[in-house]
């Protein structure tokens, strides 16, 4: 470490040395992008290589394929349930070389929206890649872009570590991959993080936005945020907005104030962590105090660069809000890319941009146009795709899965040197349709986003409902709004969505029309309902890093739990 | 929303009464929270509470979590149809010990 490093804060020692290792990454990603083709074909016949002697990779020949389109031909496209008989003997009996010849290190719990939890494993060597791109890649860009001045400062980083890692038979660990990973760092993020060990490992009862706003206001120098789950940040920089006075409050006196939940351990634990902070309180009112109608975080934290988080798919709508309403166009915005159990799908390319490029190091890919009707004969590689239109990803990874359906779609938005541009769509079954006409969770997001715009309220967040047993059947929209203006109608907003939704999805207007679906109904939740939505599945043992917008209602407990927290419903009469 | 809290040893007993909505439940909340250091048993008797909103949900919630952290218990009794089909409804049944 030089002179100069030494002088760095820890957390500028560590941001440092991550950029270190990242700048390479990014330029070595740069230079992927020149030839993708060239890199994910090598990467391909690595990884068969490798497990040629697998049960699965002798069932399918493995050693006798030599080129993609002897593997095309060779090895059929798969699902889950192809590997569930080899991993449950991999975790249950420890047996090896089933689907893969590498040390599995972790089975990642996936957050599937039915059913059981499946375990997806996850080899060493795709844990490194993983940690790679998470990791130093993401300083690498952002040091690339904004320069290093950001890090020497901390990060507010909403991550809440609830679920405790559990172990299959054999000993492997078991569980949501962010648990495993924040684990290994625990003794570390006190130097990095600004929130408390308290926060991150909250008791149940502990109230977690408030530590999470209070300890991050007490930091001034902080220079970024993160949340894998941006709604949730969204929550914090909320209850801020409504809670500023207890919390400037409290770090003038350097107290808690007793309404705040936590127990008598956590709060004693706490206490000693802080002191009372009379400048950095009299900053903060005078700030709050000027009200929230200019993006205050750069007024709150003048050294804030930039928030990392997952803005695509149903996360758009707590990013582009996060922006809009609290950070403003001063702080840049690193989205993470498509990041999945079953391996790394993308990274972004720049900054301020939700759509991401495929990592040819990472995994194979293929795609399957989301209009072929499963007819895997039109399935594409890297270099074949058109813009513009949508595919399902499937993916050969590092970790035991061969041309594996991942269900999600994507969108080619253009091209980053030869790599395609991803836009994450949405997962494949995450359209909604009464009558075939399928809508997407992205046009039923655009329809509620801009009825939202257009009124000038601030919509909280919505929820539909494939309403099917309505005759004819219909939409059923659920609306938080914080903030109607008054005299608004509920009816008034419900004749807008209608107007967005026939816009995105001119199949649906055209049904509405002829008669065939009834008009969309708009039902108005009740204040807080996202807020307990979400604590209820915490408290059901959900890990808040899987947790998961509920946008199109799925099962019997989400349909119960929406329709029980309407205070009214408004339908449209023709 | 009225409320009475009687106390013995580790055991707290709450009668409510009326509606425990947004207006009713922070008062609740405010007054019944500091108090629950210590207690172990929590019984929260239904028979009069004619209404249940989320919020009313939420500070079930906050109760049961506190009384999960003192590893102690917390029971929900006498409660009426309409408030049963809330819990129902809304997954509660699932967290809370109920008794009709």
């Amino acid at each position: 470490m030089t002179m100069e490093e030494r002088k760095l804060t820890p957390a500028g020692q560590g941001n440092l040395q991550q950029i270190k290792l990242g700048i390479p990454v990014v330029e070595a990603l740069a230079q992927m992008a020149e030839d993708p083709m060239r890199e994910n074909e090598k990467l391909l016949l690595r990884i068969l290589e490798q497990n040629k002697d697998t049960e699965y990779g002798r069932k399918y020949g493995f050693a006798d394929i030599h080129s993609i389109e002897e593997y095309q031909k060779k090895v059929p496209v798969s699902v889950y349930d192809d590997y569930a008989g080899y991993i449950l003997r991999m975790s249950e009996d420890g047996e090896e070389n089933l689907i893969t010849s590498g040390k599995v290190v972790h089975y990642n719990k996936s957050s599937g929206t039915v059913g059981n939890p499946k375990r997806i494993p996850l080899t060493e060597k795709a844990f490194q890649v993983f940690q790679k791109y998470n990791g130093p890649y993401r300083m690498g860009l952002v040091a690339k872009e904004l320069g290093e001045d950001w890090i020497n400062g901390r990060n507010m980083s909403i991550a809440e570590s609830i679920a405790e890692i559990q172990h299959v038979k054999s000993g492997v660990t078991y569980g949501a991959l962010s648990v495993k990973m924040i684990g290994e760092f625990r003794p570390y993020l006190g130097m990095s993080f600004t929130s408390p060990d308290e926060a991150i490992y909250p008791e149940s009862e502990t109230n977690t936005r408030y530590l999470h706003a209070r300890f991050g206001l007490m930091d001034r120098d902080l220079t970024n945020m993160a949340a894998n789950f941006l709604g949730f940040l969204l929550e914090v920089l909320r209850y801020m907005e409504q809670n500023w006075e207890l919390l400037v409050n409290d770090i003038e006196q350097g107290t808690i104030d007793p309404s705040i939940k936590m127990s008598e351990k956590v709060r004693s634990s706490l206490l000693k962590k802080i002191q009372p902070m009379p400048e950095r309180a009299q900053e903060l009112r005078r700030i709050f105090m000027q009200g929230f109608e200019e993006p205050i975080v750069p007024k709150l934290w003048p050294h804030a660069q930039f928030l990392t988080g997952v803005g695509s798919g149903g996360f758009k709508v707590y990013a582009d809000k996060i922006k809009e309403k609290y950070m403003g166009e001063k702080i840049a915005r690193y989205f993470t890319g498509i990041n999945a159990s079953e391996g790394m799908i993308s990274v972004p390319y720049r900054l301020n941009d939700e759509k991401s490029v495929p990592v040819p190091d990472s995994m194979f890919y293929e795609f399957l146009p989301t209009d072929a009707d499963d007819d895997f004969s039109k399935i594409a590689t890297m270099d074949q795709l058109e813009t513009g239109k949508e595919y399902e990803v499937i993916v050969t990874n590092l970790s035991g899965f061969y041309r594996y359906r991942m269900r999600d779609a994507v969108k080619i938005a253009g091209k980053y040197k030869n790599l395609p541009i991803l836009e994450f769509i949405g997962r494949i079954d995450q359209t909604v349709s009464v009558m075939g006409e399928k809508t997407t969770e992205v046009a039923l997001r655009t329809a509620a986003e801009n009825t939202a715009k257009q009124l000038g309220f601030d919509m909280i967040d919505f929820t539909v409902y494939p309403d099917v047993e309505h005759v004819p059947p219909r939409y059923t929209y659920f609306m938080e709004i914080e903030s109607l203006p008054e005299g608004m109608k509920a009816k008034e907003i419900r004749f807008f969505l209608e107007k967005n939704l026939a816009k995105a999805n001119p199949s649906m207007g055209d049904k509405v029309a002829k008669g065939i679906c009834a008009p969309t109904k708009l039902n108005i939740l009740e204040p807080e309902t996202y807020s307990l939505y979400r604590d209820l599945m915490i408290m059901k043992g959900t890990a808040p890093a899987q947790l998961k917008p509920v946008h199109i209602i799925r099962n019997e407990l989400q349909r119960k739990f929406f329709f029980s927290q309407t205070e009214y419903g408004v339908e449209l009469v023709k | 929303m009225k409320f009475d809290v009687k106390t013995q040893g580790k055991k707290m007993e709450v009668a409510l009464e009326g509606r425990m909505d947004s207006a009713t439940a922070p008062e609740f909340e405010k007054e019944i929270f500091p108090k629950l250091d210590g207690v172990t048993e929590l019984v929260l008797d239904f028979t009069d509470l004619a209404y249940l909103s989320s919020a009313g949900l939420r500070v079930l919630l906050s109760c049961q979590k506190k009384m999960n952290a003192a590893k102690g218990s917390m029971v929900v009794k006498h409660v009426n149809e309409i408030i049963m089909e809330v819990f129902e409804a809304t997954g509660f049944d699932s967290i809370l010990t109920v008794e009709q």
